[in-house]
């Protein structure tokens, strides 16, 4: 496999430009345009019935889109016959066959291109390695459990060498366990071959851990595409921001801009809030919101010298092995907060009922104009 | 298997035997060496037997009745095949109207099926060519192969056929690799179907075949009218033969079991 990893070049190598695809009065894809680079690894991530799966399909030629198109490497790929796309892709159902051998499988992609029998039978192996699924080459589908499945379809789409590989939810069948070594082997694979890949998951945590970028999409719309991190510490929309991981969220009113931050009023007193959108005028509805692990809870009433706080009464505390959860009932509405076990034998030193106060830093303060 | 309740084994065992006991007692008299039909049969013989296998008078129509299923249902096939994928894969106008339409003669008498046919055959000079018959037979078995085809095929989902065709494989070389492979089950149990449906088919070829045409039941129909001999008896066997050596055949080759159950 010949393809360069490099992220640095500015050329995207696929393009989505102005997709469009709808199902009789239902759109599916509102105008879509990234650029992906070349041996990118991008998630696709969204609730269910977005349009990540037909997204994908538009790109593989199993969808026609009404209007817009898709750019591989510059060249149109609009007209072009899905079996002349030279794409790899991996279903959610695995769509293996099951009236073949896995070696049958593994080589079909390479019989349809008139390979030679021998050459089919090394890259066979060598593909069947790559997944270490070595041994199995005789068995059919049928006798193979779902993680073996899944590596034999990752496999026969990978055997062929395709130009991106798409992947549609591919770990959604296997349990928590496994899932987990999956994702790990899955990018380090993708690293190794330098392939361009889409991945689609509407799990989050799935989405960050192994994606270079991700694409949120929310009704057919790609809200934001981004990498991990910005996405999750300064999400675009509202949508993202309570998509990705959990926020408290309450209403407010912008009350004055300070260079760099903010101050909105809230039913508890002034907030300092990170800068906003500048379309927001003074006296806007506004959207607050934080997320739990950047708030601090504790006895008393003071601020402590943050930025913000708000006084409470603690309502529960849950306990979930490597974390704490707190819930305050405070004027603005329930806040949760979580607390990291980083030492054994840590507790908060709080019980139910408690009068507490909860703070956090402006910076980790977002605002949205209310909707 | 667990062991069934007394009850429900004499039920199991009235229903077999209720099913079976006729097919039993034509093979028993047919090994008579009576002159006439009677059960018990008298002696041992395979008289009748010698009688039917050299006598034209059924051995033609016989050969017609095979030749008549193996047209009709491999027409059928031909016509099921492509039916059933575009009904299930492609968006159709009106597809309930034209499945209702295609599975219609399933609801419609033989008989009145056979006399419309006829007038209508008529009328392009086909009345009782044998063209005609086999146009019979197909309206009469194409919608049970078509039938077991859906079932079979709506139930693959199009992701494998999709599969094939991102991996190179162009819309002929899907159906021929991935589709045709799929669809197995349900054309061959469809087929079975059809071949059997046409091969003791009364009504239409009573009125749609010749002498040259005849087929084994319509024969079998005009023998009993003026002989009651054990010759019927006979070549009925014959008939069951033919029918269990072809399953026991396809069984060997493709596993009735996946046949009649849809494959895991
Ligand atoms: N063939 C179709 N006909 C009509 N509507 C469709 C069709 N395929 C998809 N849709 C609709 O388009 C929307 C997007 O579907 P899509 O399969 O892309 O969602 P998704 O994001 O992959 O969801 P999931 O996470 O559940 O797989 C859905 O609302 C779905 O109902
Ligand atoms: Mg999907």
């Amino acid at each position: 496999m010949t393809q360069t990893a490099d992220l640095r070049t500015s050329q995207p190598y696929l393009s989505l430009r102005n997709l469009i695809k709808t199902y009789g009065s239902y759109t599916a894809l509102r105008d879509v345009s990234i650029d992906i680079k070349q041996g990118e690894f991008v998630a696709l991530l969204g609730p269910s019935g977005c349009g990540k799966t037909t997204m994908l399909r538009a790109i593989a030629g199993l969808v026609t889109p009404n209007s817009g198109d898709v750019l591989l490497a510059g060249r149109s790929l609009v007209g072009v016959p899905v079996e002349r796309r030279d794409l790899g892709m991996v279903f959610q159902s695995y769509a293996l066959f099951l009236h073949m051998t896995v070696a049958e499988n593994v080589g079909f992609g390479l019989q349809m291109r008139k390979a030679p029998k021998t050459a089919i039978a090394a890259e066979v192996d060598q593909a069947l390695c790559l997944v270490r699924m070595e041994g199995l080459k005789d068995r059919y589908p049928s006798q193979l459990s779902g993680g073996q499945q899944q590596r034999i379809a990752l496999a026969r789409a990978l055997v062929t060498k395709p130009k991106v590989l798409l992947l549609d939810e591919p770990l959604a069948a296997l349990d928590a366990k496994l899932r987990e070594a999956m994702q790990f082997e899955l990018r380090q694979l993708q690293q190794q071959l330098g392939i361009t890949t889409i991945f689609v998951t509407h799990d989050q945590h799935e989405a960050l851990a192994m994606a270079d970028r991700v694409a949120v999409m929310n009704s057919g719309r790609v809200e934001q595409f981004d990498t991990p991190r910005v996405m999750y510490d300064e999400p675009a929309t509202p949508f993202v921001a309570e998509f990705i991981g959990q926020m408290n969220r309450w209403p407010a009113t912008l009350v004055d801009r300070r260079g760099a931050d903010a101050l909105v009023r809230s039913d508890s007193g002034d907030i300092v809030v990170r800068s906003i959108d500048g379309k927001v005028a003074v006296g806007g509805e506004v959207a607050v919101m934080v997320r739990p692990e950047k708030m601090q809870i504790s006895a008393g009433s003071g601020a402590n010298g943050s930025a913000n706080a708000v006084p409470g009464r603690l309502k529960g505390v849950m306990f979930s092995g490597e974390k704490t959860f707190c819930y305050v009932e405070t004027p603005l509405g329930l806040m949760t907060t979580v607390m990291q076990n980083r030492t054994t034998g840590a507790d908060v030193g709080l019980a139910s009922g408690d009068e507490v106060v909860v703070t956090w830093r402006a910076e980790d303060t977002i605002a949205f104009p209310s909707a | 298997m667990n062991s069934l309740p007394l009850w429900h084994r004499l039920f199991v065992a009235a229903v077999v035997i209720f099913l079976a006991a006729p097919v039993l007692i034509i093979v028993g008299v047919a090994f008579t060496s009576a002159e006439f039909v009677t059960f018990p049969p008298r002696g041992f013989s395979l008289r009748w037997f010698e009688k039917v296998l050299t006598d034209a008078q059924f051995m033609v129509p016989l050969w017609n009745s095979f030749l008549l299923g193996v047209a009709s249902t491999a027409t059928s096939i031909v016509l099921a095949v492509p039916a059933a994928i575009t009904l299930v894969r492609n968006q159709v106008p009106m597809k309930d109207a034209v499945l209702a339409f295609m599975l219609s003669p399933l609801s419609l008498p033989t008989i009145i099926l056979a006399t419309s046919l006829l007038f209508f055959l008529a009328r392009f000079g086909l009345g009782t060519s044998p063209v005609g018959l086999l146009i019979g037979h197909v309206i009469i078995t194409v919608p049970y192969v078509l039938r077991t085809l859906l079932g079979v095929y709506a139930g693959i989902g199009p992701e494998t056929e999709e599969a094939a065709r991102t991996l190179g494989a162009g819309r002929w070389r899907t159906f021929w690799h991935v589709t045709l492979p799929m669809i197995r089950p349900g054309l061959l149990a469809g087929g079975i179907l059809a071949f059997l449906l046409s091969f003791d088919e009364v009504a239409v070829a009573l009125l749609l075949s010749t002498t040259d045409t005849t087929t084994l039941p319509v024969s079998l129909l005009s023998y009993l009218v003026y002989n009651y001999d054990p010759a019927v008896a006979a070549i009925s066997t014959v008939q069951i033969v033919i029918v269990v050596v072809l399953l026991l055949i396809l069984e060997r080759c493709f596993g009735v079991n996946h046949l009649v159950l849809p494959s895991k």
